[in-house]
């Protein structure tokens, strides 16, 4: 089963997320609310998969990813948002993340997609 | 004057001649008429000059065309007086209807007219001619109250009315005291002078001796009184007085010697001194009028030059020190100091910027305040002798008020605009906070439990088995879809994270990729602008591509953005059929206003089938250094 971490700082969607996941067979690890405690957690943790949300309370989705990235066993990053990607100009494009995924269209087999076409 | 204390005598300053019409009994409609003429004082001095015309002409014929050999050289002398006083009052009339000393002049004219007819053996005739000084008070009058017209202390009023009463005691006690055949006179009848009481030497003598003396004191202290106006005088007074000099000083020497003879010797001798020095006094008499005139015309011209100067230098809202300087040359009185009052310190500030204090009573010098409705204006510091000339002084102060009232008016229509322009500028970065809020709260509340509610659909979708229920919840997530489609163009209509996150070129970018007409950008700022000028630039171009799209026909467009000294430039071009216009109440005018708040301009090219090019310049000042959010709702800034 693929290890997810979900980042998102509104509890109900984490909940429902991680519902929403493990129903499609992911095994979700671990839910963190801010940007630093989810680079902590992902260190702890060793998600295959981090589902990360740009607008954060403390430092966005972006240097978030960029933090990962460092990481020794950087994780597989997919960017997730209400907006969408054009909303955030170039940011997405450049970013080291595998993908986005509007939040309305989040679903397992999405989220499996856009993991395989990173690798 | 003497005229039984008719204080509308003093007012109308109308001498004997009134004062006269009032002591007879003229029927009442002729009363009637005749109080019309002394109120309408235009009229008053054309019936005046009328009858000094008549008057004098025929004089003029009888002096002509009579061998007169009785006459002393005064006499003769005496006999022309009337007329240059005659034709210098009707210079005067003529240039300023309104001049009391043109009229003063031709009411000279007549009384001094009225010694000539001595000679005439009608006893009415005769009796009138008795009044042979009525014409004095009126000559200390002009000498006293030259070149206004108006006697200007106590001590002039005082010469003029002793003077008045002293001519008209002389000459009616003389009337009625001195028999006419008694003093040598050969062709005189019995009962010619018609006054006559009692022939009495010793009243005549009385009244040379007393009242002759007083007159004679009257015309030396008006003479010195003359020298003291010139010496007091300002600049401008001196050179209206100085023509008339000559007359005061030949009036002061032979009123001195006169007194001095009489004093000494007694009438006879004093008959022959005034023959001699009568004539050089009536040489000056007739030269006078002259100078009165010569006076008048100089002082006024001089003024109205001065003052025209005045205005002019004062047309430009001069600095205070030139206000002031030009206030000095218009009064002749480099001492002036001119106050602006400033209501924020309460005080007048002089030209040097510091405070003006008011004059300190028998310092010579004097203040004339202005003021309007709501408050002091300013202060006009200057010489006290300048009271004199309140001609001038009302002139010079009313081109002062124009000045000031018209810098204070600029002054505070500047700052009314400044506000209006703040204000302006406040409420459209207000707008824009506000759309922002909104879209915040659009984010972080509605878009976000639509979104988990989308999820939950969708979890329930899973296991479900019922067709029907399948479809309802499939339809039931499709709407909701659709929803938060829209919710996400409204939001970002409102105001693009991408804008407040990234900044104007990023933002531009993310428009110009959702434009549906093919659209290049070219963007050059390398820099974060203030956040209320980014959302200005951004929704000139977001409205110019949506008007791209809706209206232009357009295969493609192009948008630039380039910093060109301090001005943001924003370019919109389009290859489309053109012919747009800024009209009023459209987007572009709204376009058009908004920038306007920045300072800023919209320029708009649009032939018909050529494409239509929108260029909109504002001013870009960097962001600061914390970028502030606009409208300063820092608590929004939180949370996504």
């Amino acid at each position: 089963m693929t290890r997810v971490l979900i980042v998102d700082d509104h509890d109900s969607y984490r909940a429902t997320a991680r519902r929403l996941l493990e129903s499609e067979g992911f095994e979700v690890v671990g839910e963190s609310p801010d940007g630093e405690t989810a680079v902590a957690d992902a260190e702890r943790l060793h998600p295959a998969v981090v589902l990360l949300d740009v607008q954060l309370p403390d430092i966005d989705g972006f240097e978030v990813a960029r933090r990962l990235a460092a990481l020794d066993d950087p994780p597989v990053v997919v960017l997730c948002s209400s907006r969408e990607a054009v909303d955030y100009g170039s940011k997405v494009k450049a970013a080291a993340v595998s993908g986005f995924i509007s939040k309305a269209e989040l679903s397992g087999a999405r989220l499996a997609k856009v993991v395989a076409s990173d690798f | 004057m003497a005229c039984g204390g008719l204080p509308s005598c003093e007012e109308t300053a109308a001498p004997a001649t009134i004062c006269a019409m009032t002591l007879l009994r003229f029927p009442p409609r002729l009363r009637t008429w005749l109080s019309g003429v002394a109120a309408d004082r235009r009229r008053w001095a054309e019936v005046l000059v009328a009858v000094a015309v008549l008057v004098t002409l025929g004089h003029a014929l009888l002096a002509l065309t009579r061998a007169d050999n009785d006459l002393t050289d005064v006499e003769r002398l005496r006999q022309l007086a009337s007329m240059p006083a005659l034709l210098a009052g009707l210079l005067l009339l003529y240039i300023r209807p309104t001049s009391r000393i043109g009229w003063l002049l031709a009411l000279f004219s007549l009384l001094s007219f009225i010694p000539q007819l001595h000679s005439s053996r009608i006893p009415l005739i005769y009796t009138l001619s008795q009044g042979y000084n009525f014409a004095i008070p009126v000559l200390l009058y002009l000498l006293l109250a030259h070149p206004h017209g108006r006697l200007p202390d106590l001590a002039s009023r005082l010469v003029v009315r002793v003077t008045a009463i002293v001519a008209v005691v002389f000459d009616v006690g003389n009337a009625l005291f001195t028999d006419p055949a008694q003093l040598g006179c050969t062709d005189c009848q019995p009962g010619l002078n018609l006054a006559l009481i009692e022939h009495r030497l010793d009243v005549q003598q009385w009244l040379v001796d007393w009242v002759g003396r007083l007159g004679l004191s009257m015309g030396v202290l008006a003479a010195i009184l003359v020298f003291v106006h010139f010496f007091r005088g300002t600049r401008p007074a001196r050179r209206a007085l100085l023509p008339i000099l000559p007359y005061s000083f030949v009036l002061m020497v032979g009123s001195v010697v006169q007194i001095v003879v009489l004093s000494i010797f007694d009438i006879e001798r004093l008959n022959k001194v005034v023959n001699r020095i009568g004539t050089v006094q009536e040489v000056a008499l007739l030269l006078l009028p002259i100078g009165i005139a010569v006076g008048v015309l100089r002082n006024s011209k001089g003024r109205q030059v001065r003052v025209s100067d005045l205005v002019l230098a004062l047309s430009d809202v001069p600095s205070a020190d030139r206000l002031q300087a030009a206030v000095a040359r218009a009064l002749g009185d480099p001492s002036v100091q001119v106050g602006v009052w400033r209501p924020e310190v309460a005080l007048y500030v002089g030209a040097d910027g510091m405070p003006l204090d008011p004059p300190v009573r028998g310092s010579g010098l004097d203040a004339t305040y202005l003021a309007r409705e709501n408050g002091p204006l300013a202060v006009v510091i200057h010489d006290e002798a300048l009271l004199d000339d309140p001609g001038t002084l009302a002139s010079v102060t009313a081109a002062v008020r124009l000045a000031v009232e018209n810098d204070r008016l600029q002054e505070e229509l500047l700052e009314q605009l400044r506000e209006v322009e703040a204000s302006r500028l406040r409420i459209v970065e207000a707008a824009y906070a506000e759309r922002r809020r909104l879209e915040r709260d659009l984010h972080d509340g509605a878009q976000q439990r639509l979104v988990s509610t989308a999820l939950a659909l969708r979890m329930a979708r899973v296991g479900v088995t019922d067709p029907a229920v399948e479809e309802a919840l499939d339809s039931a997530a499709e709407e909701l879809a659709a929803a938060i489609g829209e919710l996400r163009d409204l939001a970002r209509g409102m105001y693009p994270a991408v804008l407040s996150d990234e900044g104007l070129s990023a933002a531009l970018q993310s428009l110009a990729d959702r434009c549906p007409v093919p659209t290049r950008l070219r963007v050059a700022p390398d820099r974060r602008l203030s956040a209320a000028v980014e959302a200005a630039a951004y929704f000139v171009v977001a409205e110019a591509l949506t008007n791209v799209a809706k209206y232009a026909e357009a295969a493609s467009a192009q948008v630039s953005v380039e910093v060109d000294g301090g001005e943001l430039v924003l370019t919109v071009s389009d290859d489309g059929r053109g012919g747009a216009h800024v009209s009023t109440g459209g987007g572009l005018a709204g376009l058009r206003d908004r920038l306007a708040a920045f300072d800023g301009t919209l320029e708009l090219t649009s032939p018909h089938g050529n494409g239509t090019t929108m260029i909109a310049r504002l001013p870009a000042p960097p962001a600061e250094r914390s970028v502030r959010p606009v409208g300063g709702a820092s608590a929004l800034e939180v949370g996504a």
